[in-house]
C-alpha cells in the first residue's frame, strides 16, 4: 500500500511537470513573425512564397495566396511555399522541392529551418508536400492526407482551390488543440494497459526471495574441484551504422540537426 | 506422562515468555531462564489411559479429558487454560535435539499481523479489526534439518560477446567456449517439517529460519503453546529435499560461470548423500480469521516474524486502484501523443 502510494505519488507529480508546457503551448500566441526573425539573422532572402513558374495561377490568385500563406505562416509558426513547375527536366519532383527550398534558405527560424513546401508538378501532374524541419514531425503524417483533399480540384483544373485547401488543411493539421483528437486513440490502449498492471499486482507470484543456494552452503565446506575451459571458435558479425537517409514518399533523413527532411507525393491528376 | 511447569515460589503455572525470552509465572512474576527450571518442581501425573487403542491424557489441573491426538506433545487444557505437556511423546527414541523458542508473544504476533494486513494494497480496510470468530494459536512444528554433501559436475557451452565500431562498421564478436566445472559442497540443516497438518508449501515459504538461535531442546519452551512430534521420520521426509539439495548444488556450481555472457547447460551430474538428520521444533504462529463467512489462515515464522497468508481482496479497493493506475497510463500517454504530433516539447 504504502509503496504504491508514493510510486503514484511520483508518477503523478512527472505528469504534472510534463503537462504544464503542453498547456503552455496550448493556450500561448504564435511566435515572432517570420519577416522580423529572419531580417535578424541578416540573410539576403525573398519574400516571395508563391512561385508560379508553370503560370497557371492568375496574377489575382496569387496574390491571394501569397497573403494567405503568410498569415499561415506567422500564425502557426512555419515557413509556406507554394510551387508549380512544368519542365521536362524534373525527373524527381522530391528533389526538385528540396532544392528549391534549400537554395532559396527558405525557413521559419533560421535558413533551411521549419517549413512546407506545396508543389503542382504540371509535367508529371502530381502534387508534392515536403516538409522541413521541426514541420517534418508535426506534419509527417499529414501530408499524404493533404494532398489528398486537394486531388478534385487538381483534377478539375482548379489549381487555385488545390492550394487553397492545401492552405487550409495545414492550418487544421497544426492546430495545437486538433492534436487533442488523438487523446481518443489513447484511451483504449490505456484501458487495456492499466488492466495488465493491475493483473500483475492481483496475482503477483509468491516466490521465496529469502532463500537461495547460499542460505544452508556450509562456506568453508564448498571447493571448485575442477574447471576447464576450452576455446571453440569465434564468430564474427557486423553492421553498417550508415548516416546516409531515403528520400522517398516519406521518411526522415538529412545530416542531422533540424534540417530533417520528408516528402509526399500525391496521386496523379 | 502430563507434565504443567510449577512456579517454585508461588506453585502457579509457569510458560515461556517469548517477549522476555524467559519461563515465567503468571502469578508472582518470577522468571527464569529454561534451563534453570529444576524439574523436580514439575507437577507430573500418569493420567493416562488406553481404551480401543486410543490414548487419552487428563489435565493433571483440573482432571477434565485433553483434546489430543497420536502426535500432540504440547496442549492448553481447553477447560482450566493449564499449560500441559506430555512428554511420552518426547520419550527417547524421538526426543528432539534442537529448538527455536518463539520471538514473538501473542500480542506482538496480533500487531504484526494486522500491520500487515494494511499494508496489503487490495485487502479490505476492516480486514482483522472486525470483530469475528479468530483462532491465535503458537505452533512449535517439528522439523526434520538435513545434512548434505553434494557433487556436481557439469558441462556447459559458454558464450562472450565483444561489440567494437571500426570505421562505419560495428562488430560483434561471439567467442564460444566448452565449459566443464565440478563442485563438491556440504549443506547444513536445510528444513522439511514433518507434521502432516502444515502444508510444506507455507512452511518452506516461511524459512529462512535463523540457526544461530537454535537451543538444546528443552520441554520448558513448550509451556503455553501447542506442539507436536514428528509424523513422518527423516527417512520419509528425505525424498522432499533431495531435489532441494541438488538444486542448490547445480545452482552454485553454475553461478562459477558467471564471467559468461550466456550459459548453456548441457548435461550436468549431481549427487546429493544425506549425512544427518536432526529433529528440531521451530516456531509458527497460525492465525484463522473468518471474514464474511470465510476462514482465512495466516502462518507467522514465530523466530522472523514473516508472515505468509492470502487476504481477501476488496473489489472497491480493487477498482480505486486501476482507476489510479488507468488515469495515469491515460494522463502519461495523451501528453505523449500531443508532443509527439507537435515534434518535440516546444
Ligand atoms: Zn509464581
Ligand atoms: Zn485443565
Amino acid at each position: 500500500m504504502k509503496s504504491f502510494r508514493i510510486t503514484m505519488s511520483v508518477i503523478y507529480g512527472v505528469l504534472l511537470l510534463l503537462t504544464i508546457p503542453a498547456l503552455i503551448k496550448l493556450t500561448s500566441s504564435p511566435q515572432e513573425p517570420v519577416s522580423s526573425v529572419r531580417n535578424n539573422k541578416n540573410l539576403i532572402v525573398t519574400e516571395q512564397r508563391v512561385f508560379d513558374d508553370a503560370d497557371i495561377l492568375s496574377d489575382s490568385e496569387e496574390k491571394a495566396l501569397e497573403k494567405k500563406a503568410k498569415e499561415l505562416a506567422k500564425k502557426r509558426s512555419l515557413d509556406i511555399v507554394l510551387v508549380t513547375v512544368n519542365d521536362e527536366n524534373v525527373n524527381s519532383p522530391v528533389d526538385y522541392t528540396r532544392n528549391f527550398y534549400y537554395t532559396h534558405d527558405f525557413g521559419y527560424e533560421d535558413s533551411k529551418g521549419t517549413g512546407v513546401l506545396y508543389m503542382i508538378d504540371m509535367y508529371n501532374r502530381v502534387p508534392v508536400a515536403s516538409t522541413f524541419g521541426k514541420a517534418n514531425q508535426s506534419m509527417g503524417n499529414a501530408r499524404d492526407s493533404i494532398l489528398e483533399a486537394s486531388h478534385d480540384d487538381l483534377a478539375s483544373g482548379d489549381y487555385y482551390d488545390a492550394f487553397d485547401v492545401m492552405l487550409d488543411e495545414t492550418d487544421k493539421t497544426l492546430n495545437p488543440a486538433s492534436a487533442l483528437g488523438k487523446i481518443l486513440i489513447v484511451l483504449p490502449v490505456s484501458l487495456v494497459g492499466a488492466g495488465i498492471i493491475l493483473l500483475m499486482l492481483l496475482f503477483k507470484p509468491n516466490v521465496n526471495t529469502d532463500v537461495n543456494a547460499n542460505t544452508y552452503l556450509d562456506a568453508d565446506q564448498y571447493d571448485l574441484v575442477e574447471e576447464k575451459d576450452n576455446y571453440i571458435n569465434t564468430i564474427r558479425t557486423s553492421r553498417t551504422i550508415s548516416a546516409g537517409g531515403s528520400t522517398g514518399s516519406s521518411g526522415r533523413s538529412g545530416g542531422g540537426g533540424s534540417s530533417s527532411f520528408g516528402s509526399s507525393v500525391g496521386r496523379k491528376f | 506422562m502430563v507434565l504443567i511447569y510449577k512456579c517454585p515460589t508461588c506453585g502457579g503455572v509457569m510458560t515461556y515468555n517469548a517477549q522476555k525470552q524467559l519461563l515465567e509465572c503468571s502469578h508472582c512474576q518470577t522468571s527464569m531462564a529454561a534451563d534453570e527450571y529444576d524439574i523436580s518442581d514439575l507437577r507430573a501425573e500418569e493420567n493416562k489411559t488406553e481404551e480401543f487403542n486410543i490414548t487419552s491424557y487428563r489435565c493433571p489441573s483440573c482432571g477434565a479429558e485433553l483434546i489430543t491426538d497420536d502426535y500432540t506433545a504440547a496442549t492448553t487444557c481447553s477447560y482450566c487454560g493449564s499449560p500441559t505437556i506430555i512428554n511420552d511423546r518426547l520419550s527417547e527414541e524421538n526426543a528432539p535435539d534442537l529448538i527455536i523458542p518463539f520471538k514473538f508473544n501473542k500480542a506482538a504476533t496480533l500487531e504484526k499481523l494486522k500491520h500487515w494486513c494494511r499494508n496489503g494494497l487490495f485487502t479490505p480496510s476492516d480486514f482483522l479489526s472486525q470483530n469475528s470468530l479468530k483462532k491465535l494459536s503458537g505452533i512449535y512444528v517439528p522439523f526434520w534439518l538435513y545434512d548434505f554433501d553434494t557433487h556436481c559436475s557439469m558441462n556447459a557451452k559458454c558464450s562472450k560477446v565483444r561489440t567494437y565500431i571500426q570505421g562505419d562498421k560495428e562488430y560483434t564478436e561471439t567467442s564460444y567456449y566448452e565449459v566443464y566445472r565440478e563442485t563438491v559442497a556440504s549443506y547444513e540443516k536445510i528444513p522439511a517439517d514433518a507434521s502432516e497438518k502444515m502444508e510444506d508449501n507455507i512452511m518452506d515459504a516461511l524459512e529462512p529460519f535463523y540457526y544461530l538461535d537454535l537451543e538444546d531442546f528443552d520441554m520448558a519452551y513448550f509451556s503455553g503453546y501447542s506442539a507436536e512430534k514428528y509424523n513422518f521420520t527423516a527417512e520419509d521426509m528425505i525424498a522432499r529435499v533431495v531435489p532441494r539439495a541438488k538444486g542448490y548444488a547445480e545452482s552454485i556450481t553454475r553461478n562459477t560461470m558467471r564471467d559468461y555472457d550466456s550459459i548453456n547447460v548441457t548435461s550436468a551430474d549431481t549427487d546429493a548423500k544425506m549425512t544427518k538428520a536432526t529433529y528440531a521444533f521451530l516456531p509458527v504462529w497460525r492465525y484463522a480469521y473468518r471474514y464474511k463467512g470465510i476462514d482465512y489462515i495466516f502462518s507467522m515464522n514465530g523466530q522472523t516474524g514473516k508472515i505468509i497468508g492470502k487476504p481477501p481482496k476488496s473489489a472497491s479497493k480493487i477498482f480505486i486502484v486501476f482507476l489510479f493506475l488507468f488515469l495515469a497510463v491515460f494522463w502519461g500517454g495523451s501528453l505523449l501523443a500531443l508532443y509527439l504530433s507537435w515534434g518535440g516539447v516546444f
